[in-house]
């Protein structure tokens, strides 16, 4: 095992829903993602955006049982040059510096490494279903949001003024499409393995 | 049965012993269905929303307001605003020094309550926020009005936009300040009231605002009383327990 950092309290700040220690996280870390989101096409808006996505990302990784064995601050900024730089390309943006990041890389330890590529497997996978999702139908594409989105058939079927059993097939039908839809592309091998 | 259906009903457990083998032998041999079947957990696993997911995403951005000004079309604006603000903080800092003159704190003279209020009531700029939502001109102009506190026209402009994002406590709390900058201290104190019972970063502003509230009606007694429900941890606690000293001391 990986010795703990003392950082690893804002990890336990998330898993407690920690408002205090979480503003803490704020003010002693956005001011450089700021920054590094800015120095390269981004907004401040952009940056607010990266950062607290970044954020949920640790903290999906928190819930498996992740330590954090490295200094948050080289940690985060890993995570979010990743989320930024897959932002980036997406937009075909150039000029691009991510002047600093040699520093932090240096600091993040091995297995914390890890811990961030298994984030970005996860971003890109993200993105690869978003991206399909918004080729399919505009009913189905709602129907799926609900449903993720915490909704139970149900209470879809309710709002959408059908029956259960329908929405239920309809679901079926959705995925199978989207899945379709992903296959097509060259990067359908993110889901499989 | 299609793939798909066999799939949801396998994950939620609605096979029966027969279909469960058949379908677990069809994982193996069939290498097609078997990527659909991965695709299938793939989707559900990074798409799904949890409670506790919103739960944290809705205390972050709370957070994130205080420490991104998410400024996007208002750049121009904000440009414009720069110069006038330099101004502002000129001519406040040549206040205070009078201020300062006028009341000579090196006396120990005990504030009144009115001069108490104007040290310790200091309104926070609104953030230029600009979104892309219907009523962003709207916010953008109410904010304005805000931040160089003309109360009156910012009351009106932020009691329509709150009624359609009753969520953001940073807004409520600028009304609640409207309310009682322009002596309306019972809609103040009840929009404080319903803030700081709800889990925000604004919660003891709230709590220190109603305070505040009633040191600008001279009830010396309840604002102290305020001022106490704000805990040891909280931001504002220090200021807070400074003011109950000043006032305990009359």
């Amino acid at each position: 095992m990986p010795a703990i950092h003392p950082d690893n309290k804002y990890i336990i700040a998330l898993l407690q829903n920690d408002t205090v220690l979480l503003d803490e996280l704020y003010r002693n870390y956005s001011g450089k993602i700021k920054y590094m989101v800015m120095q390269n096409n981004g907004t401040e808006a952009d940056a607010a955006d990266v950062f607290q996505e970044a954020i949920v990302d640790i903290y999906r990784k928190a819930k498996t049982g992740f330590t954090l064995s490295c200094p948050m601050e080289a940690f985060l900024y890993l995570i979010c040059r990743n989320r930024w730089l897959n932002n980036i390309t997406r937009k075909k943006y150039t000029n691009v510096t991510f002047a600093d990041d040699e520093g932090y890389s240096n600091l993040v330890s091995d297995d914390s490494f890890a811990n961030a590529e298994q984030i970005l497997i996860s971003q890109n996978r993200k993105n690869l279903i978003e991206n399909k999702l918004a080729e399919l139908g505009e009913s189905c594409r709602q129907l799926l949001q609900y449903n993720w989105g915490g909704k139970k058939l149900e209470e879809i079927a309710e709002l959408m003024k059908t029956s259960y059993a329908y929405i239920r097939k309809k679901k079926g039908d959705c995925i199978g499409k989207l899945i379709e839809l992903i296959k097509s592309s060259p990067d359908y091998k993110l889901l499989i393995n | 049965m299609n793939d798909i259906e066999q799939i949801e009903n396998y994950l939620s457990g609605q096979l029966s012993a027969d279909e469960l083998q058949a379908f677990d032998l069809r994982l193996q041999n069939d290498k097609a269905f078997a990527e659909v079947f991965a695709m299938y957990k793939s989707i559900e696993s990074e798409m799904h929303e949890t409670e506790d997911e919103k739960e944290l995403r809705k205390t972050l951005s709370g957070i994130s307001q205080k420490h991104f000004d998410t400024v996007t079309a208002a750049k121009v604006i904000t440009l414009k605003t720069n110069r006038k603000r330099w101004l502002l903080y000129a001519s406040a800092a040549a206040a205070s020094i009078i201020i300062l003159l006028f009341l000579k704190p090196w006396q120990q003279k005990a504030l009144s309550n009115d001069q108490l209020y104007a040290q310790y009531a200091t309104v926070q700029d609104l953030p230029a926020v600009v979104r892309g939502a219907n009523n962003d001109s709207l916010l953008l102009k109410a904010t304005t009005f805000y931040n160089e506190a003309k109360y009156t026209a910012a009351l009106v402009l932020l009691d329509s936009i709150t009624m359609q994002r009753p969520s953001e406590a940073q807004l409520q709390l600028a009304l609640g300040i409207c309310f009682l900058e322009t002596g309306k201290y019972d809609s103040a104190i009840n929009r404080f009231d319903k803030l700081a019972v709800l889990e925000s970063v604004y919660k003891y502003d709230a709590v220190e605002w109603k305070g505040l509230a009633y040191l600008k009606q001279n009830k010396t007694t309840d604002c102290i009383a305020a001022l106490k429900l704000i805990p040891a941890d909280a931001a504002n606690y220090t200021k807070a327990k400074e003011l109950i000293e000043k006032l305990s001391k009359k």
